[in-house]
């Protein structure tokens, strides 16, 4: 069976708010040093942010899309290590802080939703200790107040009964719940970075309509960037600005949102949009796949990483690795024929 | 017309209802109750598969629970078959588990952090005793390939594999036994678009192959309908709506079934662009005060006074298509 993808049609995203430069990453590298070899979870990535800017992190499982997104903060745990790279944030580098600088940006300038709410919450505390902490700690709130913003805090992110459940242990949350704590507890302290692991996949629509809102509106009114990871690309649509594909611990494509999605130019962006279920029409047969699965990081292929599942792939594309290339003045993307791929394109399911 | 209302389903509930008690101990023993699922009737089919959707802490997973019984339900019926399982122990109930599986919404908390992969798939075999120790492990051989994980990855610990690697080994492991039925908590929501593809088409196929049902809970309302035979839409620990899939999605009934459709994101930029969400607003109950009447009065905007008393049942609109609300006819 074979689909034809929809011409593209020339859609362009509004530039994004001219308000200057508030993350500029360059040559992110981050390796586990793994038995069986080095595995390099994160392999030389590099992108801006501005403020206020939204940027989607997506792509395949495992492609180092939350090592990148903790090693913003230095969180990437043991064997990981930071090996390359630097990330500047109004003229200091996330990466070589250290002791009370590194800690007084964590939690205040730069937060983080973490993709595992369950490990990320201290399963002895009640909510409540936990979500007061960093009020009182990075706004310096007295118990009361601190008590007091962390109920409106759980409000806001969609929490019933607030004042009860701040009083609760976490397991007694339902996923979505614990979700939403997190998502209270990143934006309480209003920093300028938010960094979201899937912040909404555990959450129904409504609600995450609902969260979506709220930090649609705390970057647009306080200039908060938002990097968020995400697989569901109806998210991406209705709330990036920009967005960045990976693949094996790189940035295979990235640009507006709108280009991205009415003209993708690498195949696996292409392969990703087309295995979408829709959530009307017709239902076909089987859903189109990717097969194969992607390599081992610890044995990086020469050439592209791509090239054993790609359905456009050419001898080159197995002997030279493809750079990430400008194709329009802020549309890039790694792939030998990106350039042969801006006409429709056939893939094989 | 799905043949679903003339069978005999495989797996019936009936009234099925968790609470759980809290002691406050603020006001010495002054204990609420926090009513997670409510009086909840399903049916499942051999073969079929039943989406489960609805708000975040409604209840879903506690119902997942109770249906594989790792939770006791404060009442209803769980019938397998032609026993009653809700209340059997022992030896019924290993019976009754190596029968019904589940794929859990945190796969990190679910795998064994000391167990290699292959060990976690291999458990199940071991502990019931299936097969040669060279038939278990081309079992799991076989079982890795199936949810698309490289034959590298089975010597791998849980904390060395990314959210979505770890979500196909607890695919694999559940598989393992080839139970009548897998309930699937939110299995693959950790995965990306592409991997998501290969899996819901690999639980199709495992179907159609071994006749398996799933019932299959997600927030992703599009993999549900794709996937799905029949699907029910829980609000604060009761069914609202319950209907055949396709009906379900092209003609639902319930205000909140509506809301729920309205609100999902489409991979559009353009189309969102110019769309409108209307978030639902009015105050979330909460499952240990539900309102009276309708549950959903607080945030529906249909609501009249009649749904601020008088809690509206299921009532059949059309073949298989129940719904709960005051507001339809
Ligand atoms: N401790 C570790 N030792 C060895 N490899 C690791 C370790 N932790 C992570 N990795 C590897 O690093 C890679 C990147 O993992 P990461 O969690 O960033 O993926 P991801 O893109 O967030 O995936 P997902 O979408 O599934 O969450 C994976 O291939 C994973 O197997
Ligand atoms: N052990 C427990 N003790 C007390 N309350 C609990 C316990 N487990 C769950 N609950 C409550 O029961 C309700 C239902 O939780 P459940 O986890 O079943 O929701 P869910 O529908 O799976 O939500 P989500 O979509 O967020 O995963 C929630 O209000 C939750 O706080
Ligand atoms: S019964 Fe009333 S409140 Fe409940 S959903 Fe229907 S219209 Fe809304
Ligand atoms: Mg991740
Ligand atoms: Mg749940």
């Amino acid at each position: 069976m074979a689909l034809m993808m929809k011409a593209p049609q020339a859609a362009r995203t509004a530039p994004t708010p001219g308000a200057g430069t508030l993350l500029e990453v360059q040559d992110l590298a981050v390796e586990f040093h793994a038995r069986r070899g080095i595995v390099k979870a994160v392999d030389g990535v590099s992108f801006t942010l501005e403020a206020g800017e939204r940027l989607a992190i997506v792509g395949e499982s495992g492609s180092g899309k939350s090592v990148m997104s903790m090693s913003l903060l230095q969180l990437v745990a043991h064997p990981g290590r930071i090996v390359r790279g630097s990330a500047m944030l109004n003229g200091k580098d996330l990466l070589a802080l250290q002791g009370k600088a590194l800690r007084d940006v964590r939690g205040a300038d730069v937060t983080m939703v973490f993709q595992d709410p369950m490990t990320a919450l201290n399963p002895v505390l009640r909510v409540a200790d936990q979500v007061m902490a960093p009020l009182r700690r990075h706004l310096g709130l007295g118990p009361e107040e601190a008590r007091r913003r962390a109920v409106e805090s759980l409000t806001r992110v969609g929490i019933p009964d607030a004042e009860r459940n701040l009083d609760a242990y976490p397991h007694e949350l339902s996923g979505g719940m614990r979700q939403r704590v997190l998502i209270a507890m990143a934006v309480a302290c209003e920093p300028r970075l938010l960094i979201a692991d899937e912040p909404t996949t555990a959450l129904d629509v409504t609600i995450q309509a609902q969260i979506v809102e709220l930090l649609r509106g705390i970057s647009d009114q306080l200039g908060t960037a938002v990097m968020f990871v995400t697989h569901d690309m109806g998210l991406v649509a209705r709330f990036a600005h920009r967005v960045a594909v990976m693949y094996a611990g790189r940035i295979v494509e990235v640009g507006p949102v709108r280009e991205i999605f009415a003209n993708p130019r690498h195949p696996y962006t292409r392969g990703l949009l087309a295995s979408i279920p829709a959530i009307d029409g017709e239902k076909p047969e089987r859903l189109l796949q990717i097969d194969g699965t992607p390599p081992d990081l610890a044995a990086l292929p020469a050439g592209c990483a791509f090239a054993a599942r790609c359905p456009v792939a050419v001898g080159h594309c197995t002997v030279e690795r493809p750079p990430l290339a400008r194709l329009e003045p802020n549309h890039s993307a790694a792939c030998w024929r990106a350039s042969a791929t801006t006409a429709p394109e056939v893939i094989h399911a | 017309m799905p043949d679903v209302a003339t069978t005999r389903p495989l797996l019936e509930v009936s009234n099925l209802t968790k609470h759980f008690f809290k002691n406050n101990g603020l006001f010495g023993g002054n204990t609420s109750v926090v009513r997670a699922v409510d009086g909840v009737d399903l049916k499942l089919h051999r073969g079929k598969t039943l989406g489960l959707v609805g708000e975040s802490g409604c209840g879903k997973t506690t119902t997942g629970r109770m249906l594989v019984r790792l939770e006791a339900p404060t009442a209803g019926g769980i019938v397998l078959g032609n026993s009653d399982y809700s209340r059997v122990t022992g030896s019924d109930l290993r019976a009754y588990r190596r029968r019904v599986q589940m794929v859990f919404q945190d796969p990190m908390a679910s795998l064994d952090p000391k167990m290699t992969v292959r060990a976690s798939i291999g458990e199940p075999l071991n502990v019931m005793r299936i097969g040669s120790r060279k038939g278990r492990s081309e079992r799991v051989q076989d079982l890795l390939d199936k949810v698309g994980l490289a034959p590298e990855m089975a010597d791998r610990y849980p904390h060395q594999l990314s959210g979505g690697q770890r979500q196909r080994v607890g695919i694999a492991r559940a598989l393992a036994l080839q139970p009548d039925i897998i309930v699937a908590d939110e299995p693959t929501s950790a995965l990306d678009v592409s991997v998501r593809a290969q899996v819901v088409n690999l639980l199709k196929d495992l179907q159609e192959e071994l006749g398996v049902s799933f019932v299959f809970i997600s927030h992703d309302l599009s993999t549900v309908r794709y996937i799905s035979h029949d699907v029910a839409v829980m609000y604060l620990g009761k069914i609202v709506e319950r209907a055949p899939s396709e009906e379900l999605f092209r003609a639902p009934l319930h205000p909140y079934t509506k809301a729920l459709l309205a609100a999902v994101p489409v991979p559009d930029p353009v189309l969102e662009a110019k769309r409108q969400v209307i978030l639902l607003d009015g105050e979330l109950p909460s499952p240990s005060n539900p309102p009276a009447g309708c549950r959903f009065n607080t945030r529906c905007p249909l609501a009249t006074a009649r749904c601020r008393t008088e809690e509206p049942v299921l009532q059949e609109y059309a073949p298989g298509h129940v719904a709960a609300c005051h507001a339809i006819g």
